[in-house]
């Protein structure tokens, strides 16, 4: 009887360390690193080019799942995300950005501001995202993101968005994109111009 | 030492095991979830409805674009086949339909300057079917998903357009097969 209890809760214990061991390698537990072999980095965006497709090993799809749910597969969209600025350290709402790049070589690229839970961040700024329709095309661009509105010129709103990411999205991006995304995709420049109280 | 070797190898299979189980499930689970809180808004089987303009309040799954407008189409093929068509226009638009699994199956264009299909009819595997000119047969392996139309709508002017012209996207089941 004794036995037959160690070997119940050697199994189950099996069973929550094999379930919790997914969800981190998956990258959906806090502090977890992910990566995967199709994952791509362009001076910290970082992209995974397998995404929405049967392709995708099964880790990047249940955290794709979770974060990036109905992302589009390569072909049509690709998605790059940036979590820190041009020091290296965290996005954060504590902070004042200013973005900068250029057009890229896709029919329609934006860029949107997404908080800790993937979600937007829940204010009623009406300043979600910049894209290339603001932009123009062929033109340099710049924009801050801040917690309150410029006195002039484009911005995105981190007003209550905590530690946030960045997401830079390609529609229809170009074969050569594809193939050679270090070589085409041209990455934003994020510059912190300053912070206000502790910065994590 | 026998039984310390079963003990340790029924945890280390109970870990596979647990491991597995996750990453089998964990998409689907996270697929249904996002259906039912899609089927919440109203949006109900075989018909297109066009989402709100994306806002904080107003995001029902993770990471919306809010540049670009959505409609969607939730289909439950254990009760026979389902087309979808979208309407075309100039600017970005695209039909993509997702499996059960998470899966982007197929994405058509919706832009004027594309050639090719723009409707997709849907069937459980197992299904005869055929391509044609004008629609693309798919065959899934779970019976439910989604049809999912973006198109840009970055302003209020082409926010308009766009709910003009989602009125002629069409999702519907057709006769049992």
């Amino acid at each position: 009887m004794k036995s037959f209890i160690l070997l119940l809760l050697l199994s189950l214990a099996g069973l929550a360390v094999g379930g919790g061991s997914a969800l981190y390698m998956s990258g959906l537990l806090p502090g977890a690193q992910t990566s995967s072999r199709s994952q791509i980095d362009v001076d910290g965006w970082v992209a995974d080019f397998a995404i929405g497709t049967v392709q995708t090993d099964p880790w990047t799809r249940t955290r794709v799942a979770r974060h990036g749910l109905l992302a589009l597969s390569q072909s049509e969209a690709v998605y790059f995300t940036r979590t820190t600025d041009n020091t290296g350290a965290r996005l954060t709402d504590a902070c004042r950005y200013r973005l900068s790049g250029e057009d890229q070589d896709a029919l329609w690229w934006s860029v949107t501001l997404y908080d800790g839970q993937s979600r937007l961040p829940m204010n009623s700024d009406e300043a979600l995202s910049f894209d290339r329709t603001r932009a123009g095309a062929g033109s340099r661009w710049a924009f801050l993101i801040q917690g309150a509105a410029p006195e002039e010129g484009p911005w995105i709103s981190s007003r209550s968005a905590g530690a946030f990411d960045l997401t830079l999205r390609l529609y229809r991006p170009s074969e050569a994109l594809l193939a050679r995304p270090a070589a085409f995709v041209r990455p934003p420049e994020i510059e912190r111009l300053d912070c206000q109280g502790d910065v994590p | 030492m026998i039984r310390a070797a079963i003990f340790i190898g029924l945890f280390v299979l109970s870990l596979g095991i647990g491991h597995g189980l996750v990453l089998w499930r964990a998409p689907a689970v996270f697929m249904t979830l996002a259906m039912e809180r899609i089927a919440e808004q109203g949006v109900g089987l075989h018909a297109f409805v066009l989402a709100p303009k994306v806002t904080p309040q107003s995001q029902s799954v993770v990471r919306p674009a809010p540049d670009l407008a959505y409609s969607v189409c939730r289909f439950d093929l254990s009760k026979g086949h389902v087309l979808a068509r979208g309407a075309v226009s100039d600017g970005y638009g695209s039909l993509s339909v997702f499996d059960g699994n998470t899966n982007n199956v197929v994405t058509l264009s919706l832009m004027s300057s594309d050639d090719g299909p723009r409707a997709v009819e849907l069937a459980l595997s197992g299904s005869s079917l055929s391509n044609s000119e004008d629609v693309r047969f798919i065959k899934l392996s779970s019976p439910k998903g989604l049809v999912l139309i973006r198109r840009l709508a970055p302003d209020d002017m082409t926010r308009s357009a766009v709910e003009e012209i989602s009125d002629l996207d069409e999702c519907r089941m057709l006769s049992a097969p």
